[in-house]
């Protein structure tokens, strides 16, 4: 693989006695599509902050394109474009003159870029307002538009999504998609959208008490197991349950007409012609996918509910 | 150094948009015209007698002072007077053109609150607002932004100095016209009375505002980027240009008291022949105390906002 545009190195991070963050170790790549998921308080945020070098680490170091954010800051951080939490930017400002205002911190942002990129996020009609007149999702944008201006190879988003309508939802799942896999830039997205992080990244990484619990590519993250649960919605349902046990399928639970069973994708017709045969009415069968919540739940807590 | 400026362009944008500060600026303009207006009021006041009768009435109350207590202050006056009855020079009083800008040099007063309310919320308000995490994610040290933060707080200062100056005279010629434009700022010294530039008095008047204007825009400063507290920075800086005189009252009697930053700020002493307010303390003596409380300043300033984790 492509040398990794981040490094984390045993990233280490206390606030007092309390270790936040226990040595965190990763590599982001170029052209991925990182999730990073966590429950609250995990330490999502904390390593974020890190890696842009708002919070110094207590050990370890992170590295960007090679350079230490610790000793080579300005050489590491160029590369980075960020929105941490939400885009919190200078309300008293029309949008245009907030693009300013980061054009001037950086060398080679030309007046062109600055509205390339305001067309590219779709805010040109209102760009010269001021950004209190603005929606949570048109100030997503702009916070988008600051953080893609000077071009970076590396897109750090802190719950990008959040505040956007579905429409706005599915159009920065598609722009960020596209800078991944066309320009080739290193995206880091949090969310607590784990539906959305389903559908937008390619890898996830799994961050709980301060720890890396695991890091997955989406595909395998999703569909590890052969198995999938199936609902099947019954009339007579005790007739069904006595049958289906019959032939060793595993129930998960019952709810109502509706059954939920544990079973392998061929086998679906196979029980479906023989619910029928037993004059049983059989009213759908939905194959429920497991979700990336599922998982998450089920590796960051679910030995709780069981 | 390009880069540098276009921060410093960066940060004045910031407060010069705002609303508020406009307010300030119009806030600045009425209470010059006030002034202005007031001593217009008063113009006409004792107007039966001649600028000379008046004076010689003065120095007629002069003399006898002077025989009663001779002071070098009586003499000085004195000399000034019968100077200007020689040379037909009218006293550049509050009603003239000098003197209605040289009254309105307590504008500044005005000034140092604005510049403190800026200063405190240049740092603090974007820790409030959470903009401080794009800021600082910039290929730029924390150092130089801070820097440029300072340099833009200075630089309202004296924008809001030059208005102030500006507005005096736009105010006091529309008020008293251009009389006595050409009049000479008279001074006493070795034994004789000189003539100097009237503006050149005025901006030293002005430069003698500006030192504690500086040191209270630089505690503002320091406030709002240690505790990012707005309402904090500007709350105590203006309670320390408020109080400063009166906790110096209190300490006159302690001869440590020539080190508290209040007893140093104030240099016109020096210059006007009055007493300082300790004895020993000479302008030198001033300004290496101000120098050392200035340095410790922006040398907390500097450490506390390199070192700060971000949290906001």
């Amino acid at each position: 693989m492509t040398q990794p545009v981040i490094q984390l190195q045993k990233v280490k991070k206390k606030f007092g006695n309390k270790t936040i963050i226990k040595e965190l170790s990763f590599d982001i790549f170029p052209g991925e599509v990182f999730g990073f998921l966590g429950p609250n308080g995990a330490g999502k945020t904390t390593t974020i902050r890190m890696i842009v070098g708002l919070m110094n680490m207590t050990e370890g170091d992170i590295l960007i394109f090679g350079q230490s954010i610790k000793s080579h800051y300005k050489e590491a951080i160029k590369h980075v474009g960020a929105i941490v939490e939400n885009p919190e930017l200078y309300k008293h400002l029309s949008g245009y003159r907030n693009l300013i205002h980061y054009a001037r911190m950086v060398r080679g942002v030309t007046k062109k870029r600055i509205d390339e990129v305001v067309d590219l996020v779709g805010l040109t009609p209102r760009i010269h307002e001021k950004v209190k007149t603005y929606s949570l999702g048109m100030r997503q944008r702009l916070g988008l538009a600051q953080a893609l201006l000077h071009s970076p190879q590396i897109l750090i988003l802190d719950e990008p999504t959040n505040g956007l309508d579905p429409a706005g939802i599915r159009e920065i799942r598609q722009y960020i998609r596209r800078l991944a896999a066309e320009e080739g830039l290193a995206v880091i997205v949090s969310s607590h959208l784990l539906s959305e992080m389903e559908l937008m990244c390619d890898r996830i990484g799994i961050i709980q008490n301060g720890q890396l619990v695991g890091v997955h590519s989406v595909g395998e993250f999703v569909g590890e197991e052969a198995e999938i649960i199936v609902r099947l919605t019954l009339d007579p349902i005790d007739q069904a349950v006595q049958l289906v046990k019959r032939y060793d399928y595993k129930i998960i639970k019952k709810e109502g007409h509706d059954l939920f069973i544990r079973m392998e994708n061929e086998a679906i017709p196979i029980l479906a012609e023989r619910l029928i045969q037993q004059q049983i009415k059989l009213y759908g069968i939905h194959a429920e996918a497991k979700s990336l919540e599922d998982r998450f739940l089920e590796v960051t807590g679910g030995q709780d509910i069981v | 150094m390009f880069k540098f400026l276009k921060l410093v362009q960066n940060e004045n944008m910031k407060s010069f948009r705002r609303f508020s500060t406009l307010v300030m600026f119009i806030m600045l303009l009425c209470a010059l015209v006030f002034i202005g207006v007031v001593n217009k009021h008063y113009e006409t006041h004792d107007s039966n007698k001649t600028w000379q009768q008046q004076l010689q009435a003065e120095n007629h109350d002069l003399q006898k002072q002077f025989k009663a207590n001779p002071d070098e202050h009586t003499k000085e006056a004195l000399a000034i007077n019968t100077y200007r009855l020689d040379h037909a020079l009218k006293p550049t009083d509050s009603t003239s053109f000098w003197g209605s800008v040289k009254d309105a040099v307590n504008g500044m007063q005005f000034v140092m609150i604005f510049a403190i309310i800026i200063a405190g919320g240049i740092v603090s308000s974007e820790f409030g607002s959470g903009t401080i995490k794009l800021l600082l994610t910039r290929p730029v040290s924390r150092s130089t932004i801070l820097l440029s933060k300072y340099v833009s707080t200075l630089f309202t200062l004296l924008v809001f100095g030059v208005a102030c100056f500006v507005f005096s005279c736009l105010i006091a010629a529309a008020l008293f016209g251009f009389d006595g434009l050409s009049s000479p700022y008279l001074f006493y010294s070795e034994g004789a009375v000189h003539e100097g530039s009237m503006l050149l008095h005025i901006f030293g008047l002005y430069g003698l505002q500006m030192v504690p204007a500086i040191m209270f825009v630089t505690v503002a400063f320091l406030i709002s980027t240690v505790f990012r507290n707005t309402a904090l920075a500007i709350g105590l800086s203006i309670f320390g240009l408020m109080a400063g005189s009166l906790v110096l009252q209190f300490l006159a009697r302690f001869g440590w008291s020539k080190y508290v930053l209040f007893a140093n700020l104030d240099w016109s002493p020096y210059f006007n022949g009055n007493g300082p307010f300790q004895k020993g303390m000479t302008l030198g003596f001033s300004a290496t105390v101000l120098a050392v409380y200035y340095l410790l300043f922006i040398a907390f300033t500097w450490i506390i906002f390199k070192k700060r984790d971000v949290a906001a």
